[in-house]
């Protein structure tokens, strides 16, 4: 009876091996790339390889590699770009550079504490431009308004991109030619949309995310700058007994119900209204300065896109402009973080910028490179207003929980302001409460 | 996996050789670890242990990348408070629930009608194409099809409907989610019933037609009871599959890259986006849903089997 014996000792044998090699092939992964002695630069994008933004980069990229000779390896990994990050902060492996909105580096990077301080990008001089530095050209309130999300690090990020949030509406339209700068004037524009049988405000029912605008516009111009947050972070839901909220909803309620928004939102999925909006059915749409390039191709003929910053509520009410960041940021474990400091001076040189005014039809961080014509007005606003963060840069996290099942309700139509405000109250008291 | 044939894998392995055995079963018994290692060693790799790891996690505060805090129970605290988990919750019963008896409903009329049709293949590869097909086209083709000046309303119109329903509003939008569930699980499940059903000799349904049987009545004392097993395990099926919905639902809801409105939620969202959805990063708390829906299948599964225990009856 030998036999089995063998056997047994040959599979056992088998599987010993099999889970060493297993258990080795684990360990591999982490302990790779550190070899590269040359100098070099690993850059992930939030870009995908097709993307207009990515040629630009790219022509930069390729460019700085001649220049310096610092071999560039480039990823085009798209919009998820720092979840991947994440992930590879636990195993060691990073890249140098990383881009993405700030409102998604900020919470993966610089609330974690693992953004590199960028202050001495800031102070860099950019090649090609005598003795320019990043700050001369970069306007400083761009830095400011970056919340810091708890971390350590202030300048955690570079913007090279800027999208911001007014209201676009067709200039050559003779309903209402002239736009609104108060309250009052938006919604007599509208009674006349009404009148000509025309939505006046476009909005898509599922797409809270922008409809929320209107409401943090309105508690922003009614209430002032930062109120948004303190209205969302205060945990006793006080801060909703302000008169200024009621008013805000009550500004809200008033679109619904006079009709104001475009007939059939409340059962539209994005960007259903929106292209309806670029085909004239409706006068304004509250959006970020992506909408002309995302209408384009539904625009009725001889559209001409203007844009207004949002109007105000009173004679003293604050004119901020919601601003959205786009930037590089490197990694604190970055193998290579020089080289990617380096690089961001590099880009942010105003030929190479330009491209994504030119190319990609963005605004630029610098304000000196000229806007593509149809953000001509949008350029205008982020110049002459205030800046602020949409929804006060606050987490997400509250929004999506605490603020938008309510809010949607009176979106759409199905609770008063009065209503609205006591869910509002006491839904945000019911997130804190389980936040604990 | 069933091993119906051989009694020496029922009853208790021990893998110890015992006197008075054939030599035979001694060395079928002296393979038992060497055969089952392997795949216990992988599940155990990659079930068990990232299993313990994820109640390991939910006892901590962990951002994803630096340390864990300890946390106690302090997440499962927070879910318990938090009404958008519960809400989570809910959905998943009711897409367990309701969507599941709907669907076997269907699938049982089905079975019952296909089985004497002719060309019952061609209509069973019918039913089941919309099981093969990914969970976005529906999404996105249903925001073309159902919106207010789509197909839908506009045939509705040609029939004299002025006022349609509000298909995409926020309050029909879980609705719209079961039916395109409803829609493709029936297949899935007709197809396996099916099959089940084919190996049941024709006889029975002559003697009992013969016997003044109806339709039901054979599908209540022939089909049932012959099919009983594999119908138990579609039931186990479904009550997995249906804790893990997942991406239906983001991408009805979700409109570009945003989350989907709470009120669509089930379990297996609102752990996405407590780690990846909003600025928040809640590891921790994550996985603790991640645990809760975990032992929410497994109380389900066991109350289900012992509710559909039967004595298999062998044809």
């Amino acid at each position: 009876m030998t036999h089995p014996n063998a056997w047994l000792k040959v599979a056992t044998g088998a599987i010993l091996a099999t889970s060493v090699a297993f258990a080795a092939s684990g360990c591999t992964t982490t302990s790779a790339a550190t070899d590269d002695s040359s100098k070099s630069l690993t850059y992930w994008s939030m870009w995908t390889e097709t993307e207009p933004q990515a040629a630009v980069l790219k022509t930069s990229l390729d460019a700085f590699e001649k220049d310096t000779g610092i071999k560039v390896d480039v990823q085009w990994q798209g919009r998820k770009v720092l979840e991947k990050v994440t992930t590879g902060l636990l195993s060691g492996d990073v890249p140098d550079l990383v881009d993405q909105a700030y409102d998604k580096i900020g919470p993966a990077l610089a609330a974690t504490n693992q953004a590199a301080d960028l202050a001495p990008v800031l102070a860099a001089k950019i090649p090609g431009e005598d003795g320019h530095t990043v700050a001369d050209v970069i306007p400083a309130k761009y830095f400011d308004i970056l919340p810091s999300y708890g971390g350590d690090v202030k300048n955690y990020m570079v913007p090279y991109s800027v999208s911001n949030v007014s209201v676009f509406y067709n200039k050559a339209n003779t309903v209402a030619p002239t736009p609104p700068a108060t309250w009052d004037e938006l919604l007599a524009n509208c009674q006349k949309a009404v009148e000509a049988k025309l939505g006046c405000i476009a909005a898509d029912g599922d797409a809270t995310w922008a409809n929320s605008y209107w409401f943090d516009y309105l508690v922003n111009r009614n209430m002032g700058d930062g109120a948004f947050q303190k209205l969302m972070e205060d945990k006793t839901g006080a801060a909703w007994d302000d008169a200024g909220v009621l008013k805000s909803a009550q500004q809200i309620q008033e679109l619904v119900d006079k009709g104001y928004i475009i007939k059939g939102y409340d059962a539209s999925k994005y960007p259903e209204q929106q292209n309806a909006w670029a085909a004239n059915k409706a006068l304004y749409f509250l959006m970020g300065s992506w909408a002309p390039a995302e209408t384009a191709k539904y625009a009725a003929e001889g559209f001409e896109y203007g844009a207004f910053n949002f109007p105000s509520t009173s004679a003293g009410s604050s004119n901020a402009n919601d601003t959205l960041l786009f930037g590089f940021a490197v990694p604190k474990k970055a193998a290579h973080p020089e080289e990617a400091k380096e690089f961001i001076a590099y880009f942010s040189n105003k030929d190479r910028m330009s491209g994504i005014s030119t190319d990609a039809d963005n605004l630029a961080a610098r304000p000196d490179v000229e806007a593509p014509a149809q953000l001509a007005d949008v350029a205008g606003i982020l110049a002459e207003n205030e800046t602020r963060l949409p929804t006060d840069g606050i987490s997400s996290d509250i929004i999506d929980k605490g603020f938008n099942p309510t809010f949607d309700k009176l979106f759409l139509g199905k609770v008063s302001a009065e209503e609205y405000v006591k869910e509002a109250k006491a839904a945000s008291i019911a997130y804190w409460n389980a936040k604990g | 996996m069933a091993l119906p044939a051989l009694p020496v894998a029922r009853g208790r392995n021990t893998g110890r050789p015992r006197a008075g055995m054939s030599a035979i079963e001694r060395s079928r018994r002296r393979l038992y670890w060497p055969m089952l290692l392997p795949a216990l060693l992988l599940m155990l790799l990659f079930y068990v242990v990232p299993i313990l790891y994820a109640g390991w996690l939910s006892l901590h505060t962990w951002d994803g990348i630096n340390e864990l805090t300890w946390r106690g129970m302090d997440n499962y605290v927070q879910l318990a408070k938090d009404p958008i988990f519960i809400g989570s919750i809910a959905n998943t019963l009711k897409i367990l629930f309701v969507v599941g008896i709907i669907t076997f409903v269907f699938a049982f009329a089905l079975t019952m009608v296909l089985r004497e049709m002719t060309g019952r293949k061609f209509v069973r590869s019918v039913l089941f194409f919309p099981t093969l097909i990914n969970a976005m086209v529906f999404g996105i083709f249903a925001g073309f099809l159902f919106s207010p000046a789509g197909p839908v309303n506009k045939i509705l119109a040609l029939v004299g409907v002025q006022d349609p329903p509000k298909w995409l509003a926020q309050d029909n939008l879980f609705n719209l989610i079961m039916i395109v569930m409803i829609w493709s699980a029936t297949g899935y499940f007709t197809t396996i019933i099916m099959s089940a059903v084919d190996q049941i000799p024709a006889y029975y349904y002559e003697a009992a037609g013969l016997d003044g049987a109806g339709p039901w009545t054979k599908f209540r004392h022939v089909t049932l009871p012959l099919a009983w097993d594999v119908i138990s395990v579609c039931a186990v099926l479904w009550t997995m599959s249906s804790v893990k919905v997942f991406e239906l639902i983001l991408v009805f809801g979700g409109s570009t890259a945003q989350a989907p409105p709470t009120s669509t939620w089930a379990t297996a969202v609102y752990v996405y986006q407590a780690a990846f959805g909003g600025g928040s990063r809640e590891f921790g708390v994550s996985a603790a849903a991640a645990i809760v829906s975990l032992a929410l299948v497994t109380v389900l599964t066991i109350g289900l089997r012992r509710m559909l225990r039967r004595e298999a009856i062998e044809i």
